[in-house]
């Protein structure tokens, strides 16, 4: 009885100190965000005028008050991701005059995992060359959230260091997400591009190549047409399907035959994908085969190769409107659906 | 039966009461402790993140919303202008009319100058017949499909059909979604492409918000009871039941007002069962045993913060249909996938959360009955000592209090989307107040719901909406 008279007395209690708690954490939250507002307005001309002169710090250093250096570093973070040029290099050389740069490096040791992905996510856009080695040796945080950041910070670095990074990083498969380091690489840019093709000769690791296919599709490297086309013949379906996209991306003509070809291929995503890579390259020599697809037993493939006669131009729209005309099947269904959408201009 | 075998049958009975009850609040202190960390673990790799990044990838994938719509003349158009604000690299909206009775297709031909087009459709999940394929030419991403009326399951297998990309959203067209909402939903995809299959993000009630133009601009409490008393009950079904689950990748339910698959999964498992009365519910639950079955690894993930506004019934007999729907739903899954239950080869789904389901979801309303039953009986035979059995009953309310509360807890160190102080004032005294009154209807739609699923009765039930433009 009288544990049942504590129990109860308990979890009112435990009501009633909910309710506190909830209502000035509320309460100093307010205070704590009007007061961030009120210093941050002080600061915005200051941290604005760094733009112009990296070396003008001493406004934004000698304030006292305790928070102040987080939001200033708040407010020269949220300037750095939208500036380029000379504007951005004064931006960096401001983090570094003020002491940011070696903060975050410092925070890349944090013992807590979160203070370590904002250092990361920071010093990558901060760019400070300073970071680079910091920033490698952050790829081997045994969280996989750092890791990823570090990566990031290192592609937006554009450092020959960091490429190297990141491809042996493809390499080690498992412990990375693919998709991750792709996406880094491509915001890199054309430097990365000469090192790629020569992996994508060279790799024996099938999922590597696999990751390297697509890159090549997705910054357009006409460098590795040639062998991008002996792929569309590869023992791996995956392969075939990231071929045939890529060599689409590029839009090299010289790939036209071989993609016609990868249309009898027994997987339909191949066929697709190379339906869809003819409608991009735009050699009407791909007309005729293209035409026999759209009677196509699978739905993607008769709309890739519907979508790249339109494409194709006239003599393409000809087939289409003859098809449509016809009554025939499926066939004439795709391609009147094309000419209306298109012509809806969707 | 002689009077001391009967006494020790409800003796046996009210210790039995003892322990559900302290096993079903057990298990949710711990859902709450683990829900606790995932939502601050979710938040604290969520705070710095870029969405423009995502936007830009060019592996962003594409997805495909699909927006089931029967009879919903009242909020259709603003739905879809939402859907069609939405910031995503690529997406396509499919609304589908299911057959409506009023003027839903109407509605949508005028507000978005519609043209039928041919369609060339593949049949990959089954469906009822399509009548037509809508395209707009001002919104070259919207798609509209007119159907014959088949159900919610049947309409979302219409437009699996009629879709064109890789991701498949599906909501309800009485749904707004916050314009970054696929940003954050599809990063998981993003992240884990092999391995994400499904994912879903919290709901919460519209009702009372501040809506302009399809999007709700401020989050707000309704004055109402009925729905302010709901948007706890969300707050706790969602920020700590279903991160709970999903935290131990055992997630059962993903709501079908705002969930996301990989679209060959849905398709190798077959779409949505038509004629289901707990659609999403179902799908999620066959997606585990299907793979599981087939031994391979995947993730289905709950994320707290992508959000989903929905408007809920204002009126006592909408919403008793609706659980009364929601309590055939889940009997109808759990009897589907049975053989699931403790089933060591479904891990923890089949260990843990098939038998909270069964135990705690399922048939609480038969033990809460029964225990009101036995309850009179026991202090009629002198067992109970009125005044334990009034703190015993005034414990129950209270530990149900905490729980609302501590989700009130975790919505305010976390997301804070309520911003009047009077907001956190409002939701604890909803709290305390679903306990009088609410809770038992609820029993009652509950008991209604399991009478009329043991009686066959297959029915959705009519739900009446206000729209969001009278908010």
């Amino acid at each position: 009885m009288l544990g049942a008279i504590y129990t109860v007395i308990s979890l009112q209690l435990l009501i009633l100190a909910t309710l506190f708690y909830l209502v000035l954490h509320r309460v100093i939250v307010r205070l704590l965000e009007h007061r961030a507002e009120r210093r941050k307005q002080y600061f915005e001309p200051h941290v604005f005028n760094l733009l112009n002169n990296p070396e003008a710090t001493e406004p934004l250093e000698r304030s006292p008050r305790p928070g102040d250096r987080n939001l200033v570093k708040e407010l020269l973070l949220q300037q750095a991701v939208q500036l380029k040029g000379e504007e951005r290099q004064n931006m960096t050389a401001a983090f570094e005059n003020l002491g940011y740069v070696e903060s975050e490096i410092s925070a890349l040791h944090s013992r807590r995992w979160w203070r370590r992905l904002e250092a990361a996510i920071n010093l990558g856009i901060i760019q400070s060359q300073v970071a680079i080695s910091f920033l490698i040796g952050a790829t081997k945080d045994p969280v996989e959230d750092v890791r990823l950041a570090a990566v990031r910070a290192l592609g937006q670095l554009n450092n020959p260091w960091g490429l190297k990074v990141l491809l042996n990083a493809i390499e080690e498969g498992e412990r990375w997400t693919g998709s991750n380091i792709v996406e880094v690489l491509i915001g890199m840019g054309a430097m990365v591009s000469p090192e790629i093709v020569s992996r994508l000769e060279s790799t024996t690791n099938v999922n590597a190549r696999l990751l390297y296919v697509r890159l090549c599709g997705l910054l357009r490297i006409p460098q590795a047409v040639r062998r991008l086309c002996l792929l569309l013949d590869d023992a791996d379906k995956e392969t075939r399907i990231s071929a045939a996209r890529a060599l689409g991306q590029i839009g090299d003509i010289s790939a036209v035959e071989s993609l016609i070809s990868s249309l009898d291929d027994e997987s339909w995503e191949v066929k697709a994908q190379a339906a869809k890579a003819l409608g991009a390259l735009g050699d009407v020599i791909a007309v005729e085969k293209l035409k026999e697809k759209l009677s196509d037993k699978n739905w993607w493939v008769r709309h890739n190769a519907a979508n790249s006669l339109y494409q194709l131009g006239e003599g393409g729209v000809e087939v289409l409107h003859k098809t449509s005309a016809s009554g025939e099947g499926l066939s004439s269904i795709v391609a009147a659906q094309i000419l209306a959408e298109r012509a809806l201009g969707v | 039966m002689p009077q001391g075998d009967g006494n020790l049958a409800i003796l046996s009975l009210n210790l039995a009461f003892l322990s559900y009850f302290i096993a079903i609040n057990t298990t949710y202190f711990i859902l709450l402790v683990i829900s606790y960390f995932s939502v601050l673990r979710y938040q604290r790799r969520t705070e710095n993140e870029q969405w423009r990044r995502i936007i830009q990838s060019p592996l962003t994938l594409p997805v495909s919303i699909i927006a089931p719509a029967y009879n919903e003349e009242l909020t259709i158009e603003d739905s879809v202008r939402s859907l069609l604000m939405l910031e995503y690299p690529l997406y396509e909206v499919i609304v589908v009319n299911d057959g409506s009775k009023d003027k839903t297709l109407e509605k949508l031909r005028t507000a978005f100058n519609l043209y039928q087009i041919p369609a060339d459709i593949e049949e990959r999940v089954p469906c009822k017949k399509i009548l037509g394929v809508y395209r707009s030419p001002d919104n070259p991403n919207l798609v509209v499909v007119d159907k014959i009326n088949g159900g919610k399951a049947d309409a979302l297998n219409a437009g699996i059909n009629v879709s064109r990309y890789p991701l498949i959203c599906a909501i309800d067209a009485d749904s707004l979604l916050e314009g970054v909402s696929l940003l954050r939903v599809t990063k998981p995809f993003l992240e884990k492409p092999e391995k994400m299959v499904a994912v879903g993000g919290i709901v919460r009630v519209a009702n009372g918000c501040t809506i302009e133009g399809g999007r709700v601009v401020r989050a707000g409490l309704s004055r109402a009871w009925l729905p302010l008393i709901q948007t706890v009950e969300y707050l706790r079904a969602f920020l700590f039941g279903r991160s709970g689950w999903s935290a131990l990748n055992s997630l059962l339910i993903i709501s079908g007002a705002f969930s996301f698959f990989r679209k060959d999964v849905v398709v190798a498992v077959g779409g949505y069962r038509q004629g289901s009365l707990g659609e999403d519910m179902e799908l999620v639950v066959r997606i585990h045993r299907y793979l599981r079955e087939q031994k391979k690894e995947y993730e289905i993930l709950f994320l707290p913060d992508p959000i989903c506004w929905t408007e809920v019934p204002e009126s006592l007999k909408t919403l008793g249909r609706q659980r009364n729907r929601w309590q055939r739903g889940l009997i109808e899954t759990l009897s589907i996938h049975r053989k699931m239950m403790l089933n060591p080869k479904y891990g923890t789904v089949g260990m843990f959360a098939f038998p909270y389901f069964v135990f705690f979801e399922m048939l609480s309303p038969l033990v809460e009955l029964a225990g009101y039953i036995v309850a009179p009986i026991s202090y009629a035979l002198g067992m109970v000592d009125l005044a334990f059995f009034g703190l015993f009953l005034t414990a129950a309310i209270l530990v149900g209090v905490v729980l609302s509360t501590m989700s009130v807890v975790l919505e305010e160190i976390s997301f804070r989307r309520y911003p009047g102080i009077s907001d956190i004032a409002k939701l604890v005294a909803a709290s305390l107040l679903e306990n009088f009154g609410y809770r038992q209807l609820t029993l009652l739609w509950r008991l209604k719901g399991t009478w009329d699923y043991l009686n066959g009765k297959t029915a959705w039930g009519k739900m009446e909406r206000k729209g969001f433009a009278r908010n």
